[in-house]
């Protein structure tokens, strides 16, 4: 356990200086500062009452560029080590596969947390600048996407051990931006089949990604009451258990896997 | 003890129906001390057979001990410090960089690590590199940054593949001087090269691969003293040898 | 590769097949958005409503983001004709909303005794923005009309951003600010002064609530001669080639249409054009079969139809 933590630490470490060196999170902090400015530009030409327009941009954009780069760097991880062939002198420390996939995963998952902090704080800034804000919601709207972005990480790695690196970010992608249309157009076709065609349908459902359900941003948006802690814990419970799930696929993927 | 112990060592790879015989049946050990060239034309099986032992590439059948520790057994490679052929370290680090973490990696703590590769930077001679970027660098500093990453837990053990692959005529004798350093220092040395002329003048014994097969087994004293050159000796057993030769020649 | 031009021609002819499935998968989606109507259809088909929020156009995007600014982020859908047989509770239940919600609809996330989902429809409820329809509420309807003014900005021929614009700057102040909802149908005449349901809510606003009759009939004047003028009586005749979506366009084209005719007979009878009164609702009647106002006035008048 002290031995994969360390080679977490490591990774992370290094993972991080990447990141920000390659300048992706710049350059989406940067769109991100334009779409939520850009929508308050608005109220120079006498539109008033643009507030929940503002938010809604702000962050509809910090989540959009959330899942993107969390995308990128989760699929990524591992097909850049076997390109550039420093898996190679990393596995050649007494390191396990399953070790390196693990850590590799949680080194995705820190980076693109960072990302998403980075981005919600400094638009948390310009809106209170703008004399915009939001309500207590928005510290479980943060601690509910950083689990998403686990769930996120978890099946972007798995992916990149199973197919193409290309292949695994647009699979990412519309795994993930496509949930929310994936479910409610399931939901709505149950009940016009029959007891059997219903049971199925349901049944399917619960094995739908379900990234949309970690993202609160409506209710943020409009002031809602905050979450209940049952559901907020329930969701909690679930990334950690279905990231689990697809990391394992992964390390039992990557065990065999001629580098 | 033998250091490196390979049993009957066969790896395939699967080409759709075909499968292919990169290395057929191999057997070898390596001594505490010793620095074993490993030669073979291109495609001979070299590179297979060093992923093998370092758990890359699964054998298809065989064998493998390195330090008495069966290679499917992670702490087997505890004590080896390993050089791929032709890495390209994060272009986003430096140098200090990336020895830091693959002195994390092996397990070294922060004081060890920053007084480590202070000595390996200057050892492989990339000490006035060691802040700028990897992108920055040069095949050749790349290599001697791969050096340096093999050399950060001062293995028993270091297992280099194509070690003088980039290096200009001054870094093939920074290497020869590293070696015997090494070997000074009590590290035994398994490499693969092309550079006949480094591998005459730094091994105790040589290994040639053809096709797959271990053609030929014999110290470099003893070359030297029956063959015109190492080179000639080489040529003669790659072109005598067929495919379907599994002999020794001595 | 032997036939390198193979995948091109592949492509293509997916591409075709499925641009041709798609207007008898999705015909609703084939609705131009600007067209009268249009926008109310996407809004009375369920999968129009989920899976047709990519509107053509950033007015259309910013009218669907207006509904669900005024429910506080509540997505609506119709609701299917089999939940409707299963009892399932539709917006069109009282509750005085079927002015604006028309009827049949629901919330895309289904109460607790619909939906089959169990932890997972809690879940749902829990972290989006969810209400029972049967406490149906709205958020201060102010709150949207920036969301009018940029649709507006965006596309000048937006014919449906100043109409229902128009309403809810009307009905959303406290002190309900007819002038303005006035000055912006205003600037929507002024870029689109060939719209008959413009002028025909100018003229709605003149007569009814300013009582400016002079103004009111010379608006509903306008509406109804773009009406005779484009034959626009034709787009409300349905037949059996329509499909459902046409169909339903035509019936809300109508709906506007006979709105223009009888508030044009209304105000002409207020001025006494007693002439004019009877000639136009003789025409009304025969463009218009039901037209009240019309029948009214010939009644009132002594004349037959």
């Amino acid at each position: 356990m002290n031995q994969t933590l360390t080679v977490c630490q490591s990774l992370i470490r290094t993972g991080i200086l990447e990141t920000f060196r390659r300048k992706e999170a710049w350059v989406v902090l940067c769109l991100t500062l334009l779409l939520t400015f850009g929508a308050y530009t608005f109220t120079f030409f006498g539109v008033n009452g643009l507030d929940i327009f503002v938010k809604d941009m702000a962050l509809t954009a910090v989540g959009l560029f959330t899942t993107i780069i969390g995308s990128v760097i989760a699929t990524r991880q591992i097909p850049d080590d076997i390109s550039r062939r420093t898996i190679f002198p990393i596995l050649s420390r007494p390191i396990s596969r399953d070790q390196y996939v693990i850590a590799r995963a949680i080194a995705a998952w820190v980076m693109t947390a960072l990302c998403f902090l980075m981005m919600t704080t400094v638009v948390t800034l310009l809106l209170a600048a703008l004399k915009l804000s939001f309500g207590i919601i928005f510290l479980q709207y943060i601690w509910l996407k950083l689990m998403s972005i686990m769930w996120l990480s978890a099946i972007g790695v798995f992916l990149s051990v199973t197919l193409s690196q290309s292949a695994a970010f647009t699979l990412c992608l519309m795994l993930a931006l496509g949930s929310g249309a994936f479910s409610r157009t399931l939901l709505l076709t149950v009940g016009e089949g029959n007891a059997l065609v219903n049971w199925i349908i349901t049944f399917l459902y619960g094995f739908l990604p379900h990234y949309a359900l970690f993202d609160t941003t409506g209710k943020v948006i409009y002031g809602w009451q905050p979450i209940p802690g049952l559901v907020v814990m329930a969701l909690t419970v679930y990334a950690v258990a279905i990231s689990g799930f697809w990391l394992y696929l992964a390390t039992r993927r990557f065990r065999g896997q001629s580098l | 003890m033998d250091i490196i112990r390979v049993e009957n060592l066969s790896v395939h790879y699967a080409n759709g129906r075909v499968s292919h015989c990169a290395v057929n049946n191999l057997s070898f050990s390596v001594r505490a001390g010793e620095i074993i060239g490993f030669l073979g034309n291109n495609g001979a099986g070299k590179s297979s057979t060093i992923k093998a032992l370092m758990g890359f590439q699964k054998p298809s059948s065989g064998t493998a001990f390195l330090f008495g520790e069966n290679i499917n057994v992670v702490a087997s490679r505890q004590r080896v410090g390993f050089l791929p052929e032709t890495a390209l370290y994060s272009p986003y680090l430096t140098p200090r960089e990336t020895l830091r973490q693959y002195g994390e990696l092996s397990g070294l703590n922060p004081g060890e690590i920053t007084e480590v590769t202070n000595v390996v930077l200057e050892k492989t001679g990339v000490l006035t590199k060691a802040d700028v970027l990897n992108r920055t660098l040069s095949k050749g500093m790349l290599q001697r940054v791969g050096l340096a990453q093999a050399l950060m837990n001062r293995p028993e053990l270091l297992i280099l593949d194509e070690v003088s692959s980039g290096l200009d005529p001054i870094g093939r004798r920074d290497l020869r001087t590293l070696l015997l350093a090494e070997r000074e220092r009590g590290a035994t040395i398994f490499f693969s090269s092309h550079q006949l002329s480094e591998v005459e003048s730094v091994c105790d014994r040589i290994l040639i691969l053809n096709h797959g097969n271990l053609v030929a087994e014999r110290s470099i004293s003893d070359i030297r003293s029956t063959e015109p050159s190492l080179e000639d000796y080489f040529v003669r057993v790659v072109s005598d040898a067929s495919p379907a030769e599994t002999g020794v020649s001595r | 590769m032997k036939y390198p031009a193979l995948p091109i021609f592949v492509c293509i002819g997916l591409l075709s097949v499925s641009g041709v499935s798609a207007k008898y998968a999705l015909p609703n989606h084939l609705i131009q958005p600007s067209s009268e109507g249009a926008n109310e259809v996407y809004e009375e088909k369920p999968t129009t409503s989920i899976v047709g929020e990519f509107r053509t156009s950033v007015a259309s995007y910013l009218y669907g983001k207006a509904h669900e600014y005024m429910h506080g982020g509540v997505v609506f859908r119709a609701a299917t004709d089999t939940e409707v047989a299963n009892g399932r509770r539709t917006a069109s239940h009282g509750d005085s909303l079927e002015a604006h919600h028309g009827s049949q609809e629901t919330t895309v996330i289904p109460e607790q005794e619909f939906d089959p989902r169990s932890v997972w429809g809690e879940l749902d409820r829990g972290t989006q923005p969810w209400m029972d329809i049967r406490q149906h509420g709205h958020r201060d309807l102010s709150e949207a009309l920036p969301l009018f003014r940029m649709m507006t900005w965006a596309d000048p021929h937006f014919i449906e951003g100043y109409d229902m614009g128009s309403y809810l700057v009307f009905s959303s102040a406290k002190n309900m600010r007819v002038d303005r909802a006035m000055k912006f149908l205003e600037e929507g005449i002024a870029n689109n002064p060939e719209s008959y349901r413009l002028h025909k809510s100018y003229g709605h606003y003149a007569l009814t609530i300013t009582k400016q009759n002079e103004l009111a009939l010379k608006h509903l004047e306008k509406a109804v001669s773009i009406i005779e003028t484009r034959q626009l009586a034709k787009r409300t005749q349905r037949d059996d080639s329509m499909t459902e979506g046409q169909q339903r366009v035509a019936q809300i084209e109508d709906l506007e249409q006979s709105q223009a005719w009888n508030e044009f007979i209304q105000v002409l009878r207020k001025l006494d054009r007693k002439e004019d009164a009877i000639r136009w609702s003789k025409r009304c009647i025969e463009v218009n079969a039901p037209c009240p106002s019309g029948r009214r006035a010939l009644e009132v008048y002594g004349v037959k139809p």
